[in-house]
C-alpha cells in the first residue's frame, strides 16, 4: 500500500509516535476523499491488518462527501469541519485540512471507545497538520516552503 | 538516477511483469516504453521513483496549471516569512498528495494501455530532482492502479476518460452551489471536452478528473455531449454534488 513507504520517507512514523501517545488509537490516516487514495496511514497492532485500509478510505472519501452535500443544503453558509462518528466499540474522528490548491484531505483517527479520551483525541487530531514538518527526524527532503 | 539500467518494455503486459519482478528481486532499472506513447518509470531497489509519460500529466504541470508555483520575487516584495507550522504541514500533505497522484495515476493508464489518446505532449518531462521524487512500493502502486480501473469501471455508465462531456446550458446561476475547484471546472466546460483534456488544462490526474466530473454530472450540472444518456437530474430544482461509488466499488469486486 501506498503509505508504508511514503510515510518512511517523509518522517511520519515520528508524528504517528506522538499520536500513539493517544489512548485506545487504533488507526491514524491521510486520506484523499476525492480519489479514496489512501496517502499516509499507521495500524497499531491492536487495529490488526491494514488489508481493510482501502475500504477506510472508500468509506470515509464517500460519507465526506455525503456529508457536505448535507451541509451545503441545511449551513449553506457554513462548511464540513470535523466529523465523529461512534460505533458501540469505536469512534471515527475525521478532520478536512484544506490543501494550497482548495481541495482538502482528510485526516482520519479510528479509535477504541473504551480506552480513548475523546477529548484529548479531538485536540490531537485538530493539532495534528501543524506538526506534520516538526517530527520530519530522518532527513526527509521534502521542503516546507515552496514547491517547484 | 542516471545510472540506472535501461529496460525496453513492449506492451503493457510486460511492464506489470518487469515491476513485479523488480520489486520482487528489490533491484533498480529505468522501464521505457513506446506504446502508445512514450514513457519512463524509475524503479530503485523495488521502489518507484517516477513515472511520466506523454497522456499523463506531470506533477510540475498540475502545480503549473493551478499557479500554485512561486512567482519570481521582486524588489518590492517583503521578505519571505518563515511559513507556520500548520502552512508547512499543508504544504507537506499538498506535495504527497500531487506527487503521488502522478505516479500513482500515469502508471495505471501505462498498465491499462488502450487506444492512442487524443491529447498527449510532444516531449518526456525531465527526471525529478532526488528530493522531489516518490518513494512507493510496487505492490502498493499496482494494487491502487488495479484498484482505480474498478471505480473507472464502476463510473463507466457515467462518464469514462475520454468521453465528452460539457455544461448544461440551462443551470440558474442562483441555484448553484459548488466548491471553487468545481466552479472553475465548470466554467472550462462551456464547450464539450474530455476528463483527459481537462486533467491538462486545470491541473490534476485523469482519474481525479474523472471523478470530479463524475460527481458534476450526477449533480445535473454537467451532461455528456452528443450522447443519448440519461440526463440523470433534470428536474432537480437545487444542485449539489453528490456520489457515492468508493465503498461500492470496493466491496463490489470483493463480491465478485
Amino acid at each position: 500500500m501506498l503509505h508504508h513507504t511514503q510515510s518512511e520517507r517523509y518522517g511520519l512514523p515520528d508524528v504517528f509516535a506522538a499520536a500513539a501517545e493517544l489512548d485506545g488509537l487504533l488507526v491514524l490516516g491521510v486520506i484523499d476523499p476525492q480519489t479514496a487514495t489512501i496517502l499516509v496511514s499507521h495500524w497499531t497492532e491492536a487495529a490488526g491488518s491494514d488489508d481493510l485500509g482501502v475500504h477506510l478510505a472508500a468509506g470515509v472519501s464517500d460519507a465526506v462527501r455525503s456529508l457536505a452535500v448535507l451541509a451545503a443544503r441545511v449551513s449553506p453558509d457554513s462548511a464540513l469541519e470535523d466529523v465523529v462518528v461512534t460505533l458501540v466499540d469505536h469512534h471515527y474522528l475525521i478532520r478536512l485540512v484544506t490543501l494550497e490548491d482548495g481541495d482538502a484531505v482528510a485526516v482520519v483517527l479510528v479509535l477504541a471507545r473504551q480506552t480513548v479520551n475523546l477529548a484529548m483525541a479531538l485536540r490531537v487530531l485538530r493539532y495534528l497538520p501543524g506538526v506534520l514538518p516538526e517530527f520530519r527526524s530522518n532527513g526527509a527532503s521534502v521542503r516546507t516552503g515552496t514547491l517547484s | 538516477m542516471n545510472r540506472l539500467r535501461r529496460i525496453n518494455v513492449p506492451s503493457p503486459d510486460a511492464l506489470s511483469t518487469h515491476l513485479v519482478s523488480l520489486g520482487r528481486s528489490g533491484r533498480s532499472a529505468l522501464l521505457t516504453a513506446r506504446w502508445p506513447v512514450g514513457a519512463e518509470i524509475a524503479v530503485s531497489h523495488g521502489r518507484v521513483l517516477h513515472a511520466h509519460s506523454l497522456i499523463a500529466p506531470s506533477p510540475e504541470a498540475m502545480l503549473r496549471a493551478r499557479g500554485r508555483q512561486d512567482e519570481p520575487p521582486t524588489n518590492d516584495d517583503p521578505p519571505p516569512r518563515r511559513p507556520s507550522a500548520r502552512e508547512a504541514g499543508v504544504t507537506l500533505a499538498h506535495a504527497l498528495r500531487v506527487r503521488n497522484e502522478a505516479v500513482v495515476d500515469t502508471l495505471r493508464e501505462l498498465i491499462v494501455g488502450g487506444a492512442e489518446h487524443p491529447w498527449r505532449r510532444r516531449r518526456l518531462p525531465h527526471p525529478p530532482a532526488p528530493d522531489e521524487t516518490v518513494d512507493l512500493t510496487i505492490d502498493s502502486v499496482l494494487a491502487e492502479a488495479q484498484r482505480r480501473q474498478r471505480v473507472l469501471q464502476a463510473l463507466a455508465p457515467l462518464v469514462g476518460p475520454d468521453v465528452p462531456v460539457a455544461r448544461k446550458a440551462q443551470i440558474a446561476p442562483g441555484r448553484v452551489r459548488v466548491a471553487p475547484q468545481q466552479w472553475a471546472l465548470l466554467a472550462t466546460t462551456s464547450i464539450a471536452t474530455t476528463p483527459r483534456s481537462l486533467a491538462n488544462t486545470l491541473g490534476d490526474s485523469v482519474f481525479r478528473m474523472t471523478c470530479r466530473v463524475a460527481e458534476l454530472l450526477r449533480a445535473g450540472l454537467l451532461q455528456v455531449a452528443d450522447s443519448t444518456a440519461v440526463d440523470i437530474r433534470a428536474d432537480t430544482a437545487f444542485h449539489t454534488v453528490s456520489g457515492m461509488w468508493f465503498l461500492e466499488a470496493t466491496t463490489g469486486a470483493e463480491s465478485r
